[in-house]
């Protein structure tokens, strides 16, 4: 039940109703009935992974709970230890044992041994990194004492498993989401028409800027050695915002529609192909992953209180599992790096929060930002191409030839930039798009266009992660 | 609560509002129009699909070409309804139109249809909703060929066997268990006010009638191939059209499956029907027969 299918504008207002006129007063209930959805949408694409979720929250649950009473500090870290090599246990095998496994056949080979084909046929459970990060996240801040455990498993298991959120982030810290369980809400209504505002939006950065660019790109990486030098890095561009349109577009729907019932979830991007360097970029790209590597990887290596070669050290590791956190690919991994030799310069620098405002400046700020893109349409090359050697070759097509067929395409991307700033320091769209009198026109107008797009369906690009 | 549905109410409604113009301006006025300087007007089913490829034509006229799996007796409806007067019209319809509960139905809504399709008592059947066919018919029928389809529909020089065992198989049984005459009779009402519409607007037609393998004509489905025979010999009368064959002769088994042609049979195909309805002066029935197209 993608988030862009029929069956979730059925499942949608069904929960909504049911959630607001019967259930809202009653905590524990609500709390069981979000639980109740929250599988129910999860087994729309495989009930058989259900296990793995329930298996994860039951065992951080009572792990977590052990962690807090113990005071003996060797046993808390046996605790811990035995979370983080379960949960990444079950990741590592459904996620990598066949990467590594073949790595090691081909590393073999090369010795002349043959150690024969020692891959597994399995499938990648959808969300799996997603919820995995959640729960090692609630784990780690109840060892730290940052956390009390929770008592209550339903509310916990609502907690990993919400459905919004559960398979494609935001990766939510149970510091913030699990204490709303206990609230009991009342309806907002300017909370929920901003959770309708954020749907409508993300289902036309998805269905429209997204999905129509996919084919396009989809034929220039395949056919790389056809095409000019310039539908080349049109294609670079177009990923950009293929997969920026694809993943912005999911968080918003996410995060719209848990404020359709109360709940609010963490910011995932903040307009990052503005940013006017690669350290800006990460601090408005996927926040709620780089914040979890930041806090539970990076200050855990010692983060800025160390050696500058440690420093670099750190940021290498965390964008080098960060890399392979998104697939077991060698590109995913290069693409990491080249993200972490571009983070170097500007981690160096003094000013490392956001401004308040998103303003563009100067013609130099107008520079660096197109600077800044261009580095990382070279690193999404490498996440697009199917292997090193496809990345290289791209590369290595690049003609100085002019003559585009796919120019056209741009109107997508100038779009959604062009919208974007008009939005830039609003990314929750907290304010109506335009006066509020005459909003429900232009939700209305989106919403018609989102269904002259809608084709077939295509699948988030992150729920492959 | 009451004023967020309110809100949201208010969205859909202008939503609704918009659907229902898009749909009666963009399909019945405006999207028609775009297509009149057209050349070439063609429809057909899979057969025709699989057999005359679209870029390969366009690479010489401006051709609506309005083809594809499944292709029933809806699409036929609105494409009729919806051709330009003086229309030049390639019209592939074969032994499969007689099909008896696979039309696609990608025709959407099309106004002037609407009175054509109560009367055959089909516009909601049991395949058919409403919304999923209006919005693939927004998106594919009649379209261009696109940026970036160049690859062609053909399908490959090798034989099917499995498939074209599974088809045969499955008509079969549709054949032995289902009274044929109910659905020969309304087929044939649909494609007489079809070829009625065509021949009161266009200025060319021609009737392709494909082949399909000889191990099918060998099977229950000569029945329904009988049946298709007899309509196009009374089609011939009914609206004065010229009755011809081309003769192709074939050295291999020409067929992918049961009823679709291969790579190097459409290769030549197309060029012979170019070239033949070029020099075509009269409305033409025209029999595409492969002479060595033997059961295997």
């Amino acid at each position: 039940m993608d988030f862009n299918s029929i069956s979730y504008f059925i499942f949608l207002p069904i929960v909504f109703f049911v959630y607001w006129l019967v259930l809202v007063k009653h905590r524990q209930v609500r709390n069981v009935f979000i639980l109740s959805v929250s599988y129910f949408f999860y087994a729309s694409w495989d009930w058989r992974f259900l296990s793995l979720i329930a298996g994860s929250t039951i065992l951080d649950f009572f792990i977590a709970k052990k962690l807090s009473k113990s005071t003996l500090e060797i046993k808390r870290k046996l605790l811990l230890f035995s979370s983080l090599i379960l949960n990444l246990g079950v990741l590592g095998v459904f996620k990598y044992y066949n990467f590594f496994a073949s790595e090691l056949v081909e590393l073999f080979s090369l010795m002349h041994l043959s150690l024969g084909d020692l891959t597994l046929n399995v499938v990648l459970p959808v969300g799996i990194s997603f919820y995995t990060f959640q729960t090692l996240s609630y784990t780690i801040d109840v060892y730290k004492r940052k956390l009390e455990p929770s008592n209550d498993i339903v509310k916990f298991a609502a907690y990993v498993g919400f459905f919004p959120q559960l398979v494609a982030g935001p990766i939510e810290r149970a510091g913030t989401l699990l204490p709303q369980f206990d609230k009991v809400f009342t309806f907002n209504t300017n909370q929920a028409i901003n959770g309708f505002r954020l749907i409508v939006w993300g289902l036309f950065k998805k269905v429209v800027i997204a999905d129509s660019l996919a084919p396009i790109v989809n034929e220039i990486f395949a056919n790389y050695s056809d095409q000019t030098g310039v539908d080349l890095a049109l294609g670079a561009v177009f990923f950009a915002f293929q997969i920026y349109g694809d993943f912005s577009g999911y968080s918003d729907i996410a995060i719209g529609s848990a404020k359709l019932f109360g709940f609010e979830l963490m910011s995932n991007f903040k307009f990052p192909y503005f940013s006017r360097n690669v350290g800006e970029f990460w601090r408005r790209w996927h926040i709620s992953l780089s914040t979890w590597f930041r806090d539970y990887l990076y200050i855990p290596l010692g983060g800025s209180r160390v050696e500058n070669w440690l420093k670099i050290r750190n940021v290498f590791m965390v964008f080098l599992i960060s890399g392979l956190w998104h697939g077991a690919n060698w590109t995913f991994i290069i693409w990491g790096g080249i993200h972490a030799v571009m983070f170097i310069p500007s981690f160096f620098s003094r000013n490392k929060q956001l401004p308040k405002e998103l303003e563009i400046l100067s013609f130099i700020d107008l520079l660096r930002v197109f600077g800044t893109f261009s580095i990382v349409c070279i690193g999404w090359v490498f996440f697009r191409a199917d292997n090193i050697s496809h990345a290289i070759s791209y590369f290595a097509s690049f003609t100085w030839s002019f003559h585009s067929t796919v120019y056209l395409y741009l109107v997508y991307p100038l779009i959604l930039l062009f919208a974007e700033w008009q939005i830039r320091n609003d990314e929750r769209l907290s304010e109506p798009l335009i006066s509020k009198k005459y909003e429900f026109l232009l939700l209305g107008v989106l919403m018609f266009v989102v269904y002259i797009f809608r084709d077939t369906p295509i699948e988030f690009i992150y729920f492959q992660f | 609560m009451r004023f967020f549905l309110r809100y949201i109410s208010a969205s859909f409604y202008v939503l609704l509002i918009l659907l229902l113009s898009w749909h009666f301006l963009y399909f019945n006025f405006w999207r028609i129009r775009y297509n009149f300087g057209a050349d070439i007007w063609l429809w057909g089913d899979s057969q025709l699909y699989q057999a005359l490829d679209q870029h390969t034509w366009n690479e010489d006229f401006n051709v609506v070409y309005a083809a594809g799996h499944g292709y029933g007796f809806q699409d036929l409806i609105a494409f009729t309804h919806r051709l330009p007067d003086s229309a030049e019209v390639i019209l592939s319809v074969g032994p499969l139109f007689y099909r008896y509960s696979q039309d696609r139905n990608t025709g959407g809504l099309c106004i002037d249809c609407i009175e054509s399709l109560v009367k055959y008592k089909q516009i909601v059947d049991s395949n058919y909703t409403i919304l999923s066919k209006l919005r693939q018919n927004m998106v594919q029928e009649f379209s261009r060929t696109a940026l970036f389809s160049a690859k062609t529909s053909v399908y490959p020089d090798t034989v099917r066997l499995d498939l074209r065992k599974s088809y045969i198989d499955n008509i079969q049984n549709i054949i032995e268990s289902k009274d044929l005459s109910i659905n020969f009779r309304f087929k044939d009402s649909v494609l007489n006010e079809s070829l009625n519409q065509i021949s009161n607007k266009a200025s060319k037609l021609l009737f392709l009638s494909l082949p399909v393998s000889g191990q099918l004509l060998n099977s229950s489905f000569t029945k329904v191939n009988d049946h298709y025979m007899r309509m196009l010999l009374s089609a011939k009368s009914d609206f004065d059209l010229d009755y011809d064959t081309l003769h192709i002769r074939v050295l291999k088994d020409p067929f992918y499956d049961a009823t679709h042609l291969n790579e190097s049979i459409t290769k030549l195909l197309n060029e012979k029907i170019k070239t033949y309805f070029q020099s075509m002066s009269r409305n033409t029935i025209l029999v595409i027969d492969l002479e060595g197209n033997s059961t295997e």
